[in-house]
């Protein structure tokens, strides 16, 4: 298989061993940004994302122009006020950057379909808070079927292109939370299966470089295959109509939501509809 | 152009106002949603109109008046604010920090403007009106509604030279609601309208201002003369009628305000705005047919069976036909 | 073709509580000697080599096959390679396991046999599968779960056939659901469990019941046909009636004769899987006769005219007769002594068709615009 890309903190250290690897550096100030970026390409890593974490509202980051050609994703805990970042948008849409915004607050969910409706990516990140469901399901409706041009609201994007009715779809790519495509490094390079097993210090290799193939990592293994534990468990996800796009992320650790459920059947039958429709108007699958 | 209510409430109670059955009938926390604006913007991009009039109520009362204005020129939008003018100091910051850095190619403020002696406004008002004119004159047309037949023009023209606004004058006639009271002007007394508006001549010359009428003037009253220095001094005039459309912040969509409380449908019932203006061309046609337009003769007039004349607004032939 | 259940042996590392093949009581051979793999290949060259147009599947079953070792599995193939020079092409192999005894050491060997899809079973309800019991059953899931992983890294696909017993009748859309959202391919067969003689009391079910139990799946699977596409017997019967297809699963094929044979650990030769776990129709050891021998051994001479006999007969009336052809003839022989009648479980089809594919659907069978 093809081996994960590393979720790195800016460590020079750490990334002078990451030659050859596709790498995703983490940041956490704006200034950081660009040295990360040449820090990675100078050590021969891939630079696949600069990820920067801010407790700032994206209206009053400074985006500077030195970005150019680093594919920047921005966590922020929301938009602050549009005026404000008004200024900012042709920056963000020219730059490409990637707007991930924590979807249990409810005005991130506007936040994104403002952002999108301008060209401007964004990403809802779920955390322990519950989002509104009926919002995001209007939301989710306006990502897939929106008639207008737009930029992608993920996950609802990611689902509604590689939705298969015959495979199971993880979506945690997209803010890098999936084995799979990405595993998180700590700057000692400790390998763990997500940025929550990081933080709470759970690892699967003591150095990456003693993973060649992660299928031989017997953590990897168990933890590319952890949602199958809930058939174990007989979890109420495993009975969700959902399920398939899902996997247990909404109600993972035993927190079954009420409105999860409904809302991922809601979405897997519009992906469903939005692909029929994509089937009929292209059946031969052509793209532009 | 749609036009799209951002908020219901409003800061004035003019007597004519002929947006009274909405704003009555209206929740006071009926404020467009973000979801709405792009809603509507979408729609709009969708029909290929790029022109966008925001209305209320008072429009700047929306908390994210300034947001939403600075969205929709974002999108590609030109947007003309219709306001009173009246708003808080903090609001009206914004509106110089933000709007002002466009040019008035891409945003417009209508302002309405009421005669401080003839409609007498509550105190401080009026200073409001001045510190808006004051910060965005270059960017405002001066609107006015004409709903009195002794109505006085002259202090539009002292504001356009005081305040650098645009040299045109929007002029309303004031129309009835169809069942509301409200102050109008009466068909039967148009005519002294429009030789009262003849009568500034000189005062728009002076200044090279713009008449620029809106619906419901009917063109046989006009005389050639006036019709000639309408046409010398604004271009081709308009004597149809709509349909204007405009849309509230819940996405009700009907056909101008004097007939909102008939034929309310929803924004959500049609794909662009060509089928909704269809759709109130139908209806207009159908009222019309019952009441052709404001005079009896206008059943025979050559120039409304051309098209040239639309027989005043349509909500006058309603009025007509009530009994 | 010619699909050869190949039982090389009866040990199994569960206890399934229906399971046929673990409960033959004492046989002298549990496992199927090398000599006898030998000589089966010999056998299937011979038969191939008088048939050029023939090709045989056979499909590891047992028991369970991976009880057998890897190295067994490379035996075999060594077999086949000596014995089946010019025929070799012709023979595939398939795997029916519960895979949990699947590890990175059958990885090549299976490969290697051209193996690319497993079936298998999975069951949620307690003391069904696995070592018995509750704790049992949890065992053998973890195990299985872990097996699937590897099996999917590895790049094999995998289909349930899911078993429905008495404790599932309660929840059919539960069972499901889960299967569905189990299985990635959504491939999930539902079978009656079915018992010879032993009928065992808390799991046995009646056609009627199984009937109920599809219906109540049905509507949900027919409004997402498209999202659950693997699921039979729903796929199957859409197919055959919307679509004109004439594949049918062995026990509705009424060509049985002609196509299944099975071959237990000591090398004799059964007409099918159910009839070796059953110890019906026994048509001698490959020992002693060739596989020519054995498809024109006068049992299955019998089951070929028992297909003309019930289409004049008892079936003749019977609208569903090409979708069906009187079913299983062992389950026939099972009730009534006699192949030579219709299986009780024929039934399923036609109630099921009547009482929930036609109203669910709309549609009436046979369908007049010709599939």
């Amino acid at each position: 298989m093809r081996h994960p890309a590393l979720v790195c903190p800016h460590v020079p250290s750490l990334l002078e061993q990451m030659n050859g690897y596709d790498i995703a550096v983490r940041v956490d100030r704006l200034e950081h940004v660009s040295r990360a970026a040449e820090d990675v390409r100078s050590a021969g890593g891939v630079l696949t994302r600069v990820i920067l974490e801010t407790d700032q509202p994206l209206s009053t980051v400074p985006i500077p122009e030195d970005w150019a050609g680093i594919p920047v994703a921005l966590f922020t805990p929301g938009l602050g006020t549009y005026r404000d970042l008004s200024r900012q948008i042709q920056k963000l849409r020219d730059l490409k950057i990637h707007v991930c915004l924590p979807a249990g607050n409810s005005e991130n969910l506007v936040s994104s379909r403002i952002l999108a409706s301008l060209g401007v990516t964004c990403c809802l990140v779920f955390d322990e808070r519950e989002p509104r469901w009926a919002a995001l399901s209007d939301l989710m409706t306006y990502a897939v079927f929106g008639p207008v041009p737009h930029a992608p609201v993920e996950p609802f994007h990611h689902i509604a292109e590689h939705y298969s009715p015959g495979a199971y779809l993880d979506w945690g790519s997209v803010y890098f939370d999936d084995p799979k495509e990405y595993l998180h490094l700590d700057s000692r390079g400790r390998a763990a299966l997500s940025r929550r097993d990081l933080l709470s210090g759970s690892f699967i290799a003591e150095h990456i470089s003693s993973i060649n193939d992660p299928l031989e990592n017997e953590g990897y293994v168990k933890g590319l295959n952890a949602w199958r534990r809930l058939f174990l468990d007989d979890h109420p996800c495993i009975l969700c109509e959902g399920w398939k796009i899902c996997l247990g992320r909404f109600g993972f650790n035993g927190s079954h939501k009420a409105g999860c459920s409904r809302f991922a059947a809601d979405m897997l039958s519009e992906i469903e509809q939005y692909q029929s429709q994509r089937q009929e108007e292209n059946p031969e699958g052509k793209t532009a | 152009m749609a036009n799209l209510l951002l908020t219901t409430r409003c800061v004035r109670s003019c007597p004519y106002c002929f947006a009274k059955n909405e704003m009555a009938e209206s929740d006071p926390s009926d404020i467009l949603s973000w979801e709405n604006v792009i809603y509507v913007a979408d729609f709009l991009v969708r029909s290929n109109d790029h022109h966008i009039a925001l209305l209320g109520g008072e429009p700047t009362l929306h908390p994210q008046f300034v947001d939403m204005t600075l969205y929709l020129l974002e999108r590609g939008f030109h947007v003309t604010v219709f306001t009173s003018g009246i708003m808080s100091d903090e609001r009206l910051e914004q509106l110089g920090s933000y709007l002002s850095t466009f040019p008035p190619e891409r945003i417009q403020f209508v302002c309405n403007l009421n005669n401080p002696d003839q409609t007498p406004a509550p105190k401080g008002e009026t200073e409001k009106v001045f510190r808006f004119l004051t910060a965005l004159g270059p960017w405002t047309t001066p609107g006015f509604n004409i709903y009195r037949t002794d109505f006085s023009l002259d202090f539009i023209f002292d504001y356009i030279a005081r305040f650098g606004l645009q040299g045109q004058v929007r002029l309303g006639l004031s129309s009835p609601i169809a069942n509301q009271d409200n102050l109008y002007i009466k068909k039967e007394d148009m005519k002294k309208v429009i030789d009262r508006l003849y009568g500034y001549r000189n005062r728009f010359e002076k200044l090279r201002a713009r008449p620029s009428l809106d619906c419901g003037f009917p063109l046989c009253y006009f005389t050639d003369e006036q019709l000639g220095w309408f046409y010398r001094m604004a271009g081709p005039m308009n004597f149809g009628c709509g349909p204007a459309i405009d849309i509230k912040p819940n996405m009700d969509v009907y056909s101008c305000f004097p007939l909102s409380n008939i034929h309310k449908r929803s924004l959500f019932e049609f794909n662009s705005i060509q089928e909704v203006v269809a759709f109130y061309l139908t209806l207009h046609d159908r009222i019309r047919q019952d009441s052709p337009g404001v005079f009896e003769e206008c059943a025979a007039c050559i120039f409304r069976n051309e098209g040239r004349c639309a027989g005043g607004g349509v909500c006058h032939s309603i009025e007509a036909s009530c009994p | 073709m010619k699909t050869i259940i190949f039982k090389a042996t009866d040990l199994c590392n569960s206890n399934c509580i229906y399971c046929h093949a673990v409960r033959k009581g004492d046989q002298s051979i549990k496992t199927m000697p090398l000599d006898i793999l030998e000589e089966f290949f010999a056998k299937a060259n011979a038969f191939l080599m008088e048939q050029p147009e023939e090709t045989l599947k056979i499909i590891w079953h047992g028991g369970e096959p991976l009880m057998l070792g890897p190295d067994y599995f490379r035996r075999a193939l060594e077999f086949k390679q000596t014995h089946c020079k010019d025929t070799g092409s012709r023979i595939s192999f398939d795997m029916q396991s519960n895979l949990t005894l699947f590890s990175r050491e059958y990885v090549d060997v299976l490969r290697e046999m051209g193996i690319k899809s497993f079936g298998t079973s999975f069951e949620l309800l307690p003391g069904i599968r696995g070592g018995g019991g509750k704790e049992g059953s949890d065992r053998y899931n973890r195990q299985f779960i872990e097996a699937l992983s590897l099996l999917e890294q590895e790049g094999f696909s995998w289909g349930i056939i899911y078993v429905v017993t008495k404790p599932a009748l309660k929840e059919p859309l539960r069972f499901f659901r889960t299967l569905a959202n189990f299985v990635p391919s959504a491939s999930v067969m539902f079978n009656p469990v079915t018992f010879y003689k032993d009928k065992t009391a808390n799991v046995a079910i009646t056609p009627e019941e199984f009937v109920d139990f599809l219906g109540g799946i049905f509507p949900e699977w027919w409004h997402h046909r498209d999202r659950y596409p693997g699921v039979d017997p729903f796929k199957s019967l859409v197919e055959n009636i919307l679509e004109g297809s004439d594949s049918l699963i062995c026990v509705d094929s009424g060509k049985c004769a002609d196509t299944h044979l099975s071959i237990g650990p000591d090398g004799m030769i059964w007409q099918c899987g159910r009839s070796s776990d059953w110890g019906l129709m026994r048509y001698g050891s490959i020992v002693d006769y060739s596989l020519s021998d054995i498809m024109n051994h006068p049992e299955k001479e019998l089951l070929r005219k028992r297909t003309a006999l019930l289409r004049d007969g008892e079936c003749g009336a019977c609208r569903f007769w090409d979708i069906c052809h009187g079913g299983c003839p062992l389950d026939a022989l099972a009730e009534t002594g006699s192949v030579m009648h219709k299986s009780p479980w024929c039934w399923t089809k036609k109630g099921f068709i009547e009482k929930y594919f036609e109203p669910v659907t709309g549609i009436r069978y046979p369908c007049t615009h010709g599939g």
